[in-house]
């Protein structure tokens, strides 16, 4: 789940409390300051140990991926390096402090999970000075997860001389394409074969490995790259699903005039990102390992030496058939991975300066810093030939007409394209093939008209000649017949029936215009799918293994207060225990070992001379003697150790605050 | 995507460069390209070029390096080049070089192929080349049957790997010529910069060959006037091979204006006469012309007695020159190849064949020495500048042009007799220029002809008469000329200043072309030519017009559009004044 989508289900009441939240300050609101790895990493200044150990832990071992609090637990001791208190410590600060959220399941099993794109911003908030080497360290790291790495002797054979069209541009050619085609389904509320195929053909996505391993919900109707060009648009908002209407799917302007029209750059950035966060967050190694490629640099080409994880190949090679990145053979052998577009270009960074180059013979020449918006225009008004670091399209007749009949005037192509190519004149050539173009369309027309006939020639000749009809009567067809619109419908009854010639209440021989043609972007608000249970769902057309939009999201107080009531100390505890450090007898040290345990605490031991933290895990009990296996806590190391009740000699239970 | 704003250059992947000269309209870019990338277009402020294999074969055999073709895209391209790009120019360009073609301890019958081990030993296992090897020199040297020498070039380059011959020619036999300073009418003459320049190319890099090649030169640029500059500095016996018999006469005359040489020494190969004397233009068509063609289509291709191509052996040729060499015929590739050791030197305005034989223009003519787009030559004065205009026409007779079919209505739209009164008017802007009145169909330039009172050449009328009426075009005693479809061929059609084209063959692009290249000769006055095309407004004819157009748009024309009807209205204010 994504902040957004996140947001959107949060109650009023909820956001209000995170954005006000003391631990992000008076500058940024929560929505915000989650998103920045600069204020993440401030706000990790702050934090308690265990809650900074906690969330080191989670973006290094759990990541994007909902996990059960239960499970959490269970490995808390041994992985993240925390007692029993001091996870539920970290999870109230965590939680309360919008990093963490939580849903539970119908059966009431609890996930908590941190949202995927805020893991991003952890990632980048917590990446060492270096991204490569931190990259590499969780290559390997990631590797280890993914157990046997028997495909990793496999050769590596990237396409080096793919097409590097960015995803981006070629999603605007398929839904200016789809647009114009409209969203209509068939009876089985799917696309036609040949609306799949033909998008597809625009999309022209290699295939790719990577590609194999999603679960398009449509997989026996549609080709791959329809799937995915459909849920991405789902995702983005693009189009909507309405439950119950007759036509399923439909545009949503504001959305879609939203996203065409932002710094392309940015837009393909965000691709990148929801790319990564919908196809490579599977599970922690594969959401670390595609995550940590997102923090590589992107001025530079990165050496990567084989054996490379066939995963991260695989990976690579969808971002490369995406026209995100490269990767090529190296001079000296391996291969050099490069950024095309930058995963992180921010508005800021890349101001849009350019304009579309219009040649007297027709020929457009799209450069890659046009908006969204602009290819949206050059769809509608070209053909498209080619796609390379610009693109090429082709006005011509057919394209020309067809915006005409679409309803475009002359006049207003001119001007839009004028518009777009930075208010520099067309050619003068260009200017008139395209009135010429425009001329030649529309010569004819089928149209929906209303008819008003009359019984005879005598009434209609009286009815063209009194003064209040005339005016409503559009066109006189033979003898007996006038065009009238619409609008004026009852306008002409009315004047009919003070005429003398009440008509008759008829069906109409003529269908009504209709009002709503299906496949045209509208205003309506955009509607979701809900479950049985009333939880909105947002459309998919690739399966998501965590999708967490169909379970209820828990509310932060309740959860809360259930951990505040964990949070305190038993209160048969004796003040002395988490106190000074003291010496006590074995039967004590025991005792309070027992109680570490049972209620999550860690130690503190003094032994040799030195302090240390023990974070307990079991006690091991036999007839003569009894001994605590736990690990031995520093800020350098983590390390098991099994100890005898004489190996420390003073000791106290810590309370995590 | 990283941005180098303001840069004039964008290399695609498939090497195709776009030069923007809004961003930075340097000559010298644009020159620097020429040398390495063939121009395919010109529309607008957009010039696309490609590097395809043979250019940067091209380059390379100029001596230029990858390193400083990638160099130079670096410092001008607005984005950053693929590597798959550098990959390319590195590799197609790393080909060049590596095999020579080089004569056997100096003796001009034993040739040698000489170069990378392990080339030599790739090849060595090619069969398509067994026939051409005689025995294995060394590791890096086969030697070769000589009679053998163009079609191994012509084989190692299909498989990828240019040959540089530098196995020499023989002089020929020696005929000496001399340019004259004055033509035969008296008018100062020598070559241009350009012309001068584009000899001196044809010579240089004695290493690569120098001595065979080809000049790229646009119409209008005087390219017989090269060919004749190669001629005189060689002062060698020399066949010439062109595309027209039209051509051949202005060979001839062009040669007898420029040079020292009597008419003597002039020979004509052709239908009408066979004379093989020191200087002798044939057609390619005559070349190609086979016993069987005549006789018998049963007889296959390759057993074809292409008897004419015996001319290539019946002097001792010292140069041959190959006009229009992007027609060049099949038969004559073929004898070519068996004239590998005769200085040849191809003549064109473009390497793009129809055929895509480039290839064998590069391997068996040799690569190019020269090259000069038409812009800078305009610019320079070289050839005139044209002004291109479209005058739509009202439609006279709408009526019948809607019932009529597809091609009646081609034809109304064509013969539009509106037109008539618009040629006058336009014709009368133009007083005391040489004009031509061009057309494709005889009843509507007949009727032109009889209302301006200008003579009609058509291809009914014969070569006497023609020619008078040339000389009276010349003279002036007939400013104005209507001419039908023969004025796209006739090579010795007087120069003009204005044309009026009244009506075409559909979309023929290369009809517009030709008819525009009649106005290209540079005026003595240094006025710009003008040329009308008149269309029926609101018909096919519109659409006929614009395909024409846009050929000519991507060569880099420019055409403005005005609307009769207003025209005329402002011709009569003028003529009130």
């Amino acid at each position: 789940m994504m902040l957004n989508e996140l947001r959107r289900r949060l109650s009023v009441d909820e956001l209000a409390r995170l954005d006000q939240a003391s631990m992000w300050g008076t500058e940024v609101r929560w929505s915000e300051a989650i998103l920045r790895p600069d204020v993440l990493r401030e706000m990790l200044a702050k934090m308690s140990p265990h809650t900074e150990r906690l969330i080191r832990y989670w973006v290094r071992s759990i990541g994007p991926i909902p996990i059960q609090e239960e499970q959490l637990q269970a490995r808390c001791v041994q992985e993240a390096g925390l007692a029993g208190a001091e996870l539920r410590s970290a999870l109230r600060d965590l939680r309360s402090s919008g990093v963490l959220f939580a849903v539970r399941k119908s059966w009431g099993e609890q996930l908590l999970f941190l949202p995927s794109d805020c893991y991003l911003a952890w990632r980048r908030a917590l990446a060492a000075s270096s991204p490569v080497d931190d990259f590499i360290d969780r290559t390997e790291g990631g590797m280890s997860q993914f157990g046997s790495s028997e495909g990793s002797e496999t050769k590596l054979a990237f396409d080096e001389n793919a097409s590097s069209v960015p995803l981006g541009r070629r999603l605007v050619r398929a839904y200016a394409a789809l647009h114009t085609i409209g969203l209509d389904t068939t009876s089985k509320g799917l696309f036609s074969k040949k609306i799949a195929a033909d998008i597809a053909r625009i999309i022209a996505l290699r295939d790719v490995d990577a590609f194999g391993r999603l679960r398009p919900v449509y997989q026996e109707q549609y080709p791959f790259a329809f799937s995915l060009a459909l849920d991405i648009a789902a995702r983005l908002g693009l189009i909507v699903h309405r439950e119950g209407a007759e036509q399923a799917w439909s545009w949503s302007t504001d959305t879609l005039e939203g996203w065409l029209g932002g710094n392309p750059f940015v837009r393909e950035a965000e691709l990148i990102r929801l790319f990564t966060i919908r196809y490579g967050f599977r599970n922690p190694a594969e959401a670390a390992l595609t995550s940590g490629l997102l923090l590589l640099g992107t001025n530079e080409s990165h050496q990567m030496n084989e054996p490379l994880h066939p995963f991260l190949s695989q990976w690579i090679e969808a971002l490369c058939a995406c026209g995100w990145a490269s990767m090529t053979s190296g001079y000296t052998g391996g291969w050099k991975f490069q950024w095309l577009i930058d995963p992180w270009s921010d508005v800021t960074g890349n101001a849009i300066t350019e304009s579309i180059l219009i040649l007297p013979d027709g020929e457009v020449i799209v450069p890659p810093g046009v908006t969204f918006s602009v290819r949206w225009l050059v769809e509608q008004a070209a053909e498209w030939v080619n796609d390379d670091t610009v693109t090429f399209y082709r006005i011509t007749d057919k394209s020309v007409m067809a915006a005409a009949e679409r309803g475009v005037t002359a006049k207003r192509l001119v001007a839009d394209l004028q518009h777009a190519s930075g208010d520099v004149p067309l050619p003068e050539e260009l200017e008139h093939s395209i009135l010429h173009w425009v001329s030649r369309a529309g010569r004819t027309m089928i149209e929906q008209v209303m008819l008003l006939r009359c019984d005879t020639k005598e009434i209609a000749d009286a009815a063209a000649s009194r003064e209040a009809l005339s005016s409503l009567l559009q066109e006189r067809l033979g003898d007996r017949t006038f065009i009238i619109r619409q609008s004026d419908e009852v306008q002409v009854r009315r004047e009919l029936e003070r005429a003398g010639w009440p008509p008759m209440r008829q069906e109409p021989t003529v269908e009504p215009e209709e009002t709503a043609r299906t496949g045209t972007v509208n205003k309506r608000k955009p509607a979701s799918r809900r479950t049985s249970s009333g939880v909105t769902v947002p459309a998919a057309f690739i399966y998501d293994e965590h999708a967490l939009h169909m379970y209820e999201l828990l509310a932060v107080n309740e959860q809360l207060m259930k951990l505040e009531q964990a949070g305190a100390a038993p209160a048969e505890w004796p003040a002395a225990w988490t106190g000074q450090l003291r010496q006590y007898h074995f039967s004590t040290r025991k005792q309070m070992i027992e109680q570490a345990l049972a209620w999550g605490a860690p130690l503190e031991l003094r032994t040799g001379g030195r302090l240390v933290e023990l974070v307990p895990e079991r006690l091991d009990d036999s007839h003569d003697s009894w001994s605590v296996a736990g690990y031995l806590r520093s800020e350098e190391a983590y390390e098991p150790v099994r100890l005898l009740p004489d190996m420390w000699d003073e000791m106290r239970l810590i309370i995590p605050l | 995507m990283m941005e180098s704003k303001g840069k004039p250059i964008i290399v695609l992947s498939d090497l195709t460069i776009l030069y923007d000269e809004r961003t930075a309209n340097d000559d010298s870019i644009r020159e620097r390209l020429s040398v390495f990338a063939e121009l395919m277009k010109q529309a607008g402020p957009l010039h696309t070029y490609r590097m395809t294999h043979l250019a940067l074969w091209n380059a390379a055999s100029l001596g230029m390096q990858a390193d400083e073709v990638i160099e130079m895209l670096n410092d001008h391209a607005r984005y950053a080049i693929a590597e798959q790009v550098i990959r390319s120019i590195r590799q197609i360009m790393g080909r060049y070089g590596r095999l020579m073609l080089e004569r056997m301890n100096g003796e001009e019958q034993l040739l040698q192929l000489r170069g990378d081990e392990a080339i030599i030993n790739d090849i060595a296992g090619e069969a398509s080349l067994n026939s051409m090897f005689s025995t294995r020199v060394d590791a890096a040297t086969i030697s070769l049957r000589t009679d053998r020498r163009g079609l191994l070039k012509q084989e190692l380059l299909r498989l990828g790997y240019p040959v540089i011959d530098t196995a020499g020619y023989r002089s020929g036999e020696t005929l000496s010529v001399t340019l004259r300073d004055a033509t035969r009418l008296g008018v100062p003459f020598k070559l241009r910069e350009y012309q001068s320049q584009a000899v001196d190319r044809f010579f240089e890099d004695s290493r690569a060959g120098g001595g065979s090649g080809v000049i790229v030169l646009p119409c209008g640029a005087g390219k017989t006037i090269v060919g004749i500059g190669v001629l005189s500095r060689l002062q060698c016996a020399t066949l010439i091979l062109t595309s027209s018999l039209t051509s051949v006469n202005q060979w001839k005359s062009e040669i007898l204006d420029k040079t020292t040489i009597d008419s003597e020494s002039i020979g004509e190969y052709s239908s009408k006469q066979k004379q093989v004397r020191p200087i002798t233009i044939a057609t390619y068509n005559m070349m190609a012309t086979s016993a069987a063609s005549s006789e018998s289509n049963a007889v296959g291709a390759e057993e074809q007695d292409y008897r004419h191509l015996q001319l290539f052996g019946e002097r001792d040729w010292g140069l041959i020159i190959y006009d229009e060499v992007h027609m060049l015929p099949a038969p004559v590739f073929r004898m070519t190849a068996d004239l590998q050791a005769t200085r040849r030197l191809g003549l064109t305005a473009t390497l793009v064949r129809e055929d895509g034989r480039e290839r064998d223009v590069f391997s068996l003519i040799g690569p190019k020495r020269y090259e000069l787009p038409w812009k800078q030559l305009e610019q320079s004065g070289d050839i005139a500048a044209i002004h291109c205009e479209e005058v739509r026409v009202p439609l006279h007779d709408a009526s019948a042009y809607w019932v009529g079919n597809a091609r009646a209505r081609a034809r109304l739209a064509a013969e539009n007799p509106n037109k008539t009164a618009v040629v006058r008017q336009l014709l009368s802007r133009h007083k005391g220029r040489p004009a031509l009145v061009i057309g494709v169909y005889l009843r509507q330039l007949e009727k032109l002809a009889n209302e301006l009172g200008a003579p009609l050449l058509t291809g009914e009328v014969a070569q006497e008469e023609r020619a008078r009426l040339y000389e009276a075009f010349r003279r002036g005693e007939h400013p104005v000329l209507v001419v039908s479809k023969v004025a796209n061929f006739a090579v010795d059609l007087p120069d003009a200043s204005v044309a009026v084209q009244v009506s075409g063959s559909y979309g023929s692009r290369q009809e517009e072309a030709q008819r525009i290249g009649r106005l290209l000769r540079p005026k003595r006055d240094h006025s710009e030519a003008v040329f009308y095309s008149l269309v029926t407004e609101g018909t096919t004819e519109v659409d006929y017009a614009l395909k024409r157009q846009r050929f000519m748009i991507e060569q880099g024309y420019r055409y403005s559009l005005t609307a009769a009807a207003v025209q005329m209205k402002e011709e009569k204010g003028h003529d009130a004044e």
